[in-house]
C-alpha cells in the first residue's frame, strides 16, 4: 500500500471514529435526555388534563352549592342533630291548637339507634385524587343495631325518638291533626294509632280519643372509630322524658 | 514581425523539469489537506448533531416546566373548589338518611279522609286501630295469599245489617293501598236498633295495608 492509500485509510478510520464517538458519547445521550423529558411532559400533560376535567366538574358543581346547603339546612330542621324536644313540643302543641284538638299527652322515649352509621365525607385536602364522597345508606329502616366503623372522620348516626301522643277531638279534627303531624317542620313517622271513644257521652258528642305512636328522628355525629353504641343508649345534648300534661286517655270501643 | 514570434513560441516543446519526488509530495500534501478537511467535516457533523440534540433537550425542558407550572396553577384553582364534593356528599348522605327514616311513611290523614267519604251511610265506625310494621323488611311473594303488607288496620263498628257489613268490606277493598279486607264477626246487637226498629249488627273487620299506601315523599329523586 502506498502513502496515499495509507493516509486515506487513516483519515477514513478517523472520520468514522469521530462520527461514532460523537454519536454515542454526545448526541445519543442528549437525544435520550430529550426523549425522557418529552415523556415526562406527556405524563404531566395527561395529569393536567385530568386535573382540568376535574376542575371543570367542580366548577359545574359550584352553582349547586348554595342550593345544596339550603337543602342540608332544611334536612337538619327535619332531622336535627339533637333531640330538640322543646321545639318538638311547641310544634305539636301548635298543630293541636290549629286542628282544634286537645293534646293531653306527649311522651317521648329515649332515642335509640336506627341504622348503621352513614359516613360523612371529610373535607377534601388533596386536589389530585378523585373526589371523596359518601355513598347512600344501606340497611333496614328501624333496625336497631350497632355502629359500624367507616373510614371517615365522623359518621352521622341516625337515631329515632319514639313518641306517644294522646289527643281528643272529633273525627275531622283528629284527621286534620294527623295531617298537620305529617306536615311538621320536623319529620314524624306515624307507626300506629287507635281512635275511638271511651265513654258513651263522648260518643254522643262526637268526641274521640286518639292514642298515637310515632317517631321523630335525630342524628348524632360520632368518631368513625368509636366504640359501638348500644341500642337504647341515651342521646347526648338533651334530656328525654315524658312531658305529660294530663293523664292519657284510653281509647276504647263505643257502644 | 509579431506574428512570426507567436508562431515560434507556440511551437516550442513543453518540458517538465520538476523532479517526480517533489510532485508526488505535493499530491500527498493535497490529499492530506483533503483528508484533514474530511475529518474536520465529520467533527462538524457531530457538533451540529450535538447542538441540535441540545436544542431538543432545552425545548423539552421548557415544555416540561411550562406543563408543570400549568399543573400547579390548576391545583391551586382546584383547591378553591375542594370542599364542594364533600358538601354535596354530606347533603346526599343526609337526604339518604331521611329517606330511610321516612321510607315507610303512610299519609294516614289521607286514609282517614278517604274513609270518611267512603263509609256507607248505614255503617258507622266506633274504633280504628292502625299498626304499621315499620321495622321489618317486607318480602312479598307474587301470588301468595295472604298478602304480606306493611301494616294492618282494624275497625270496629256497627251497621244496619249484615249486608251493610258486606258493603263496608267492598268499600275497604276499593281503597288504594288496602288489601284483603276481612271481618272477624258480625253480630246482631238488640240493644242498639236501627231507625226501623230492627237490631243493628256489631262488627269487627280488618284490612292489610300494602306498600301501595306508602307516600314516597322522601324517596331520593332521580338526578338529585
Amino acid at each position: 500500500m502506498n502513502q496515499t492509500g495509507k493516509w486515506s485509510l487513516v483519515a477514513m478510520v478517523t472520520a468514522v471514529a469521530v462520527l461514532a464517538a460523537g454519536w454515542f458519547l454526545l448526541v445519543s445521550p442528549k437525544r435520550g435526555e430529550a426523549a425522557d423529558l418529552r415523556s415526562q411532559d406527556e405524563t404531566a400533560q395527561a395529569a393536567n388534563l385530568q386535573l382540568q376535567a376535574k376542575l371543570q366538574q367542580l366548577k359545574a358543581l359550584a352553582p349547586q352549592l348554595p342550593k345544596k346547603q339550603a337543602e342540608f339546612a332544611a334536612i337538619r330542621k327535619q332531622i336535627p342533630d339533637n333531640p330538640a324536644l322543646p321545639d318538638l313540643v311547641r310544634q305539636l302543641t301548635a298543630a293541636a291548637k290549629k286542628a282544634g284538638v286537645d293534646l293531653s299527652t306527649i311522651a317521648p322515649a329515649t332515642p335509640v339507634v336506627v341504622v348503621a352509621a352513614v359516613p360523612t365525607a371529610p373535607v377534601a385536602a388533596t386536589t389530585t385524587s378523585t373526589a371523596t364522597g359518601t355513598t347512600g345508606t344501606t340497611g333496614t329502616t328501624g333496625t336497631t343495631g350497632t355502629v359500624t366503623s367507616a373510614p371517615a372522620a365522623t359518621t352521622d348516626q341516625l337515631l329515632q325518638v319514639p313518641l306517644a301522643l294522646t289527643v281528643s277531638g272529633s273525627y275531622t279534627e283528629l284527621s286534620d291533626f294527623l295531617d298537620r303531624l305529617e306536615s311538621l317542620r320536623r319529620v314524624m313517622l306515624v307507626t300506629g294509632f287507635s281512635m275511638g271513644s271511651s265513654k258513651a257521652a263522648d260518643a254522643t258528642a262526637g268526641a274521640l280519643n286518639l292514642t298515637l305512636n310515632g317517631r321523630v328522628y335525630m342524628v348524632h355525629s360520632v368518631p368513625a372509630v368509636a366504640s359501638p353504641v348500644a341500642a337504647g343508649s341515651a342521646a347526648p345534648g338533651g334530656t328525654t322524658g315524658a312531658a305529660t300534661t294530663d293523664a292519657p286517655a284510653t281509647a276504647g270501643t263505643a257502644n | 514581425m509579431s506574428t512570426q514570434t507567436l508562431t515560434r513560441t507556440a511551437s516550442l516543446p513543453r518540458v517538465n523539469l520538476l523532479p517526480p519526488e517533489i510532485g508526488q509530495a505535493r499530491r500527498l500534501r493535497k490529499l492530506q489537506v483533503g483528508l484533514g478537511v474530511g475529518v474536520l467535516a465529520s467533527m462538524g457533523v457531530v457538533a451540529a448533531l450535538y447542538v441540535a440534540a441540545a436544542g431538543d433537550v432545552s425545548a423539552a425542558h421548557n415544555g416540561l416546566d411550562d406543563t408543570h407550572s400549568k399543573g400547579v396553577a390548576l391545583q391551586v384553582e382546584t383547591v378553591k373548589y375542594a370542599d364542594i364534593p364533600a358538601a354535596i356528599a354530606k347533603v346526599d348522605a343526609a337526604a339518604a338518611q331521611r329517606s330511610q327514616a321516612m321510607g315507610q311513611e303512610i299519609r294516614w290523614s289521607y286514609v282517614l279522609n278517604d274513609l270518611s267519604l267512603r263509609v256507607p251511610s248505614k255503617v258507622w265506625l266506633t274504633n280504628i286501630t292502625v299498626a304499621e310494621n315499620v321495622d321489618a323488611t317486607v318480602t312479598t311473594v307474587p301470588g301468595a295469599y295472604p298478602v304480606v303488607g306493611v301494616g294492618t288496620v282494624s275497625f270496629a263498628g256497627a251497621a244496619y245489617g249484615h249486608n251493610d257489613v258486606a258493603t263496608w268490606l267492598q268499600v275497604l277493598a276499593g281503597e288504594k293501598g288496602f288489601s284483603q279486607a276481612y271481618f272477624d264477626s258480625s253480630t246482631e246487637d238488640p240493644t242498639i236498633t236501627t231507625p226501623s226498629g230492627d237490631p243493628s249488627v256489631q262488627f269487627t273487620s280488618q284490612v292489610t295495608v300494602t306498600a301501595d299506601a306508602l307516600s314516597h315523599r322522601f324517596d331520593p329523586k332521580a338526578g338529585s
